[in-house]
């Protein structure tokens, strides 16, 4: 019961980047380090954040691909930084059957946890398909990947906080600007291939592969909703002063619109109303003494949105300087919606820049079994999906003690929150098949941030 | 270094033992709403509207208000006043001989008429022939002729010791005896002739009645012409009663005016003798309009030129206590004369005169305690009346500005549903003052907070009435109150609610 008022409340309150922008998971193997591993080389795990590492150093052929069906391949990533666990323990478990009631310092602990803006995400990534081969040393590795996005993205500004637990005391302005949401089902369709174009060990290199990826999206619905004005004003003589100005956009495909409108029952095929093309493109290069740089860009391309479109700006500005019903309408039935139109608009892709390293610590030292460290740098160059202009660096490392058992893996990194997010994970691989389970959150329970990420990957390797 | 691996191994299998409560239980907190009441400015304008009763009146400076009913008209005719004043009998015995005799005969009504155009007059004429003759005789009226200007008359020749009977109708005929020496005569002229000699007499009896006139002009005897005993109703509302006997207008007249209406300008004088006013509710209740003397007959009032007016003020009359009697009807009793000078004059039948009555007063006036009371259902439902349990303070912040002379004291009894008290909240209001003969005005401001406290608010909860007590009153001196469309009434109020939040 536990678990699904825990889950329950993370799918309504959080939004999870998946590998579709800078804070994004892209699997089980590479959330575990920290949510890292650009210089990372391992095939279906990696080539979404570098195509460059579809191409093994070690594998002249192979052919792998995730699990159909049974075991689908599935992240979720949930991260909010407005009510940490404790608290919600703390808060909700009542006193002898009685409520928790809040002290002054425990709603000043709530606002202080939203900082500027309250971040509220929800996104989930099922890996309809992915698939790898690679002929021999010389035909370079060929992929393709079939992965849905269901993102929900919800900045709720630290005054909503304030507004909550302090009500509107005279004199005190609230600004609710930052509120804006974005949500989005999207579909991409990744073709990769990568290849050595050095592997002769030239200028200290060992290899160096180059990877790119052909993207197709289909954007099944999208909206999107910001706020440019938003402030709220009591003054000392009670009068509120109201004046909020915004712009809302979405997209909708008819399947979407009869399943939102009518409650009609949607397949997996809704249709689209949105199409895009991106381009993934990276580097990996191995140095002579075994540490590996990886570069990448990922989602470089435009997603444009031209079916069952509608834009309208949302404003109200009024002040309620008493009870009377005209002054109260005007607060509760003043917004005034105005149809821009219905013209095509254009969402940028989450564009990401990656920079990583990757010591093979047992390498450069007698640590026993495997152990490996990485670092990683991701700039988003936009805050669509699950990209965000704040850089996020990962440091993780993971560890096989010996063949035959499993992998450990950990990591530290920043989150979208600016709070840090340790990784933890598992994986195991034997015979033809590699299982990892990871999750980006093991301090969930001290931390400030109220997150939740379960990762799980199932690859089949056949040779 | 196995042990170590063992343990990271471990851990992440107890990592997800997260301590979630079993049951959530939503928290509470308090939490601080102000929520703007009001912030209005009515002036007395918006609340007073000018109609046909409620008026301004500009010519101190000030758009003062001042209310005058209705103009009460009552409208009677005059025509008793010249009934029968050309009635006269003849009554001689005469010889039958007679030559063309002249006869005057005294006007009964001692009315001396100078001409009249009669509607109406029964002339009835009785001739006995005593004689053993028979007498040819001819009755002239030289003063009355018909429209073509024939005089009137009659004629006949009566048997031996019979008699003449007949009566004629002098309708249409004009009577002029402008230059008649004796006014108040009627004049026959009589001839009779007997067949032969004789020394015996005739009997000769004419009788004029039931004169009636289109028009008499002369000097006619004082006459009543009637009793006025007159109803106004006066449209007094419920809310208007509540002022019974707690207001005194200090600047009210009632005017009664009276106009003889006739298309002559040489009219008679008329007097209403005994005037009296006298107010009645509709409980019954009366009260006399009374002189300065306490005397409830108002003396007799002539009209000398058509009209008149007379005015009843605080100088003249209790005017201000018959108002503050607020009377539903007034009567108006007195006796009308006509000519009380016996003067001369014109009347027609079409003469009237127009009484009217209208009170007028300024908004000068004096409240006493006046409260108003009313108990009104607190009906709130029962989930309101929980969330009302969940507030912990309550404070209406009030900011008045009060530019209208009237003091108000408000209290707010609450009481619970076998209408107890639960608590009683005070608000005093305090009015503007008129400072100066010029009417000028100096508002008074009040910044309050009416508080409810913890205790308060749960006994509100419990409320089911609420009795408000509204007194008002004025408090000036030395000037007194008024109105007028510039006074303002400006509130500003805010409720500061502490309140706590229990989603449960």
């Amino acid at each position: 019961m536990k678990k699904i008022l825990f889950v329950g409340f993370l799918l309504i309150a959080n939004q999870v980047y998946a590998n579709f922008g800078s804070f994004g998971l892209n699997s089980a193997r590479t959330t575990g380090i920290g949510n890292g591993g650009v210089a990372m080389m391992d095939r279906l795990n990696t080539f979404q954040l570098n195509p460059a590492s579809l191409r093994n150093f070690d594998d002249s052929t192979f052919f792998e691909f995730t699990n159909l069906l049974i075991l689908p391949n599935l992240q979720i990533n949930g991260s909010n930084n407005i009510l940490p666990l404790k608290d919600i323990s703390l808060f909700f478990s009542g006193v002898d059957g009685e409520p928790y009631r809040l002290s002054d310092a425990d709603k000043a602990q709530i606002v202080s946890n939203f900082d500027a803006v309250g971040k509220m995400f929800f996104h989930t990534k099922i890996n309809v398909l992915s698939a790898a081969i690679q002929f021999s040393e010389k035909s370079g590795a060929f992929g393709i990947s079939i992965d849905d996005h269901v993102t929900a993205r919800l900045n709720l500004p630290s005054d909503l906080a304030n507004f909550l637990m302090y009500g509107n005391p005279r004199g005190v302005e609230y600004n609710f600007a930052d509120f804006s949401y974005q949500t989005a089902w999207t579909r991409s369709i990744a073709l990769t291939y990568a290849n050595r174009i050095i592997n002769d060990s030239t200028a200290g290199l060992r290899y160096l592969n180059l990877g790119a990826s052909l993207k197709y999206y289909q954007g099944m619905g999208y909206a999107d909703f910001e706020t440019q004005r938003g402030r709220v004003f009591t003054n000392q003589d009670a009068h509120i002063e109201f004046d909020f100005l915004a712009r809302g956009r979405a997209s909708a495909s008819n399947a979407i619109k009869e399943f939102v409108d009518n409650g009609e029952s949607l397949n997996g095929f809704p249709g689209s109303s949105g199409t895009g093309f991106g381009l993934d493109f990276g580097l990996l290069g191995e140095l002579e003494n075994g540490i590996r740089l990886g570069f990448s860009i990922t989602d470089l391309g435009i997603f444009n949105f031209n079916d069952g479109i509608e834009i309208a700006d949302y404003t109200l500005k009024t002040t309620m300087r008493s009870v009377n019903q005209k002054d109260v309408d005007s607060v509760f039935n003043g917004m005034e919606k105005t149809n821009i139109g219905d013209s095509d608009f254009s969402v940028a892709p989450p564009t990401t820049i990656r920079l990583g390293v990757a010591v093979p610590i047992h390498k450069l030292t007698a640590f026993p079994g495997l152990f490996n460290a990485y670092f990683d740098y991701a700039q988003g160059i936009n805050n669509n999906f699950a990209n965000a202009l704040i850089p996020r660096v990962s440091l993780g490392v993971d560890w096989q003690y010996r063949d035959k058992l499993p992998i450990l893996m950990t990591g530290i990194s920043n989150g979208i929150t600016g709070k840090v997010r340790w990784s933890m994970g598992l994986g195991y691989e034997i015979w033809k098949i590699g299982v990892y389970v990871s999750t980006f959150d093991v301090v969930n329970m001290v931390s400030p941030n109220t997150n939740l990420s379960a990762s799980f990957n199932f690859r089949w390797r056949i040779y | 270094m196995k042990k170590i691996y063992l343990l990271i191994l471990l851990s992440f299998f107890t990592y997800s033992c997260l301590d979630l409560p079993d049951k959530m239980i939503a928290p509470t907190w308090d939490i601080e709403f102000n929520i703007p009441i009001i912030d209005e400015i009515y002036y007395l304008d918006e609340i007073i509207r000018v109609d046909e009763n409620i008026k301004i009146d500009s010519s101190m400076g000030k758009k003062v208000y001042y209310v005058e009913s209705e103009n009460y008209n009552n409208r009677f005719g005059v025509s008793e006043f010249i009934r029968y004043q050309l009635d006269g009998r003849f009554f001689e015995n005469v010889p039958v001989l007679t030559g063309d005799s002249l006869i005057g005969v005294a006007i009964s009504s001692g009315a001396e008429v100078d001409s009249a155009h009669l509607k109406e007059g029964i002339l009835t004429a009785k001739i006995i022939n005593n004689s053993n003759e028979e007498v040819v005789f001819s009755v002239k009226m030289p003063k009355f002729k018909d429209k073509n200007g024939s005089v009137f008359g009659f004629n006949g020749t009566i048997p031996p010791l019979t008699e003449y009977n007949e009566s004629f109708n002098l309708a249409d005929y004009r009577y002029a005896a402008r230059d008649q020496v004796n006014k108040n005569e009627l004049q026959f002229m009589v001839d009779s002739k007997p067949s032969n000699t004789s020394n015996d007499i005739l009997n000769i009896d004419i009788t004029l009645s039931n004169s009636d006139f289109y028009y008499i002009e002369g000097k006619l005897p004082s006459r009543k012409v009637r009793d006025i005993n007159e109803l106004v109703s006066l449209p007094l509302t419920d809310d208007v009663r509540e002022l019974k006997d707690n207001v005194e207008f200090t600047n009210a007249q009632m005017i009664i005016s009276a106009e003889y209406l006739s298309k002559h300008t040489e009219i008679f004088t008329s007097e209403f003798r005994n005037f009296q006013i006298e107010g009645v509710s509709n409980t019954g209740e009366k009260m006399y309009l009374t002189d300065r003397d306490g005397n409830t007959n108002l003396g007799d009032i002539q009209i000398y030129d058509g009209s008149f007016e007379r005015i009843y003020d605080n100088t003249n009359s209790n005017i201000s206590d018959f108002l503050s009697f607020m009377p539903d009807q007034v009567f108006v009793k007195s006796e009308v004369y006509l000519n009380p000078t016996e003067g001369k004059g014109i009347s027609t039948d079409k003469d009237s005169i127009n009484v009217s009555l209208k009170i007028v007063s300024t908004s000068d006036i004096v409240i006493r305690e006046l409260t108003l009371t009313d108990t009104l259902a607190f009906e709130i439902d029962d989930e309101m009346r929980r969330e009302i349990k969940n507030g912990r303070l309550a404070e209406l912040f009030y900011q008045i500005e009060n530019a209208i002379p009237i003091e108000h004291n408000m209290k707010f009894i609450f009481l619970d549903s076998n209408k107890v008290e639960l608590f009683p909240k005070d608000v005093d209001l305090p009015g503007a003052r008129v400072i100066d003969a010029n009417r000028n005005i100096s508002a008074r401001e009040v910044n309050d907070i009416l508080k409810l406290n913890a205790d308060e608010i749960l006994q509100l909860a419990d409320a089911y009435y609420i009795l408000f007590e509204w007194t008002v009153f004025t408090d000036q001196d030395p000037y007194t109150a008024y109105f007028s469309k510039e006074q303002y009434f400006k509130i500003k109020a805010f409720c500061r609610l502490i309140y706590n939040v229990n989603i449960r």
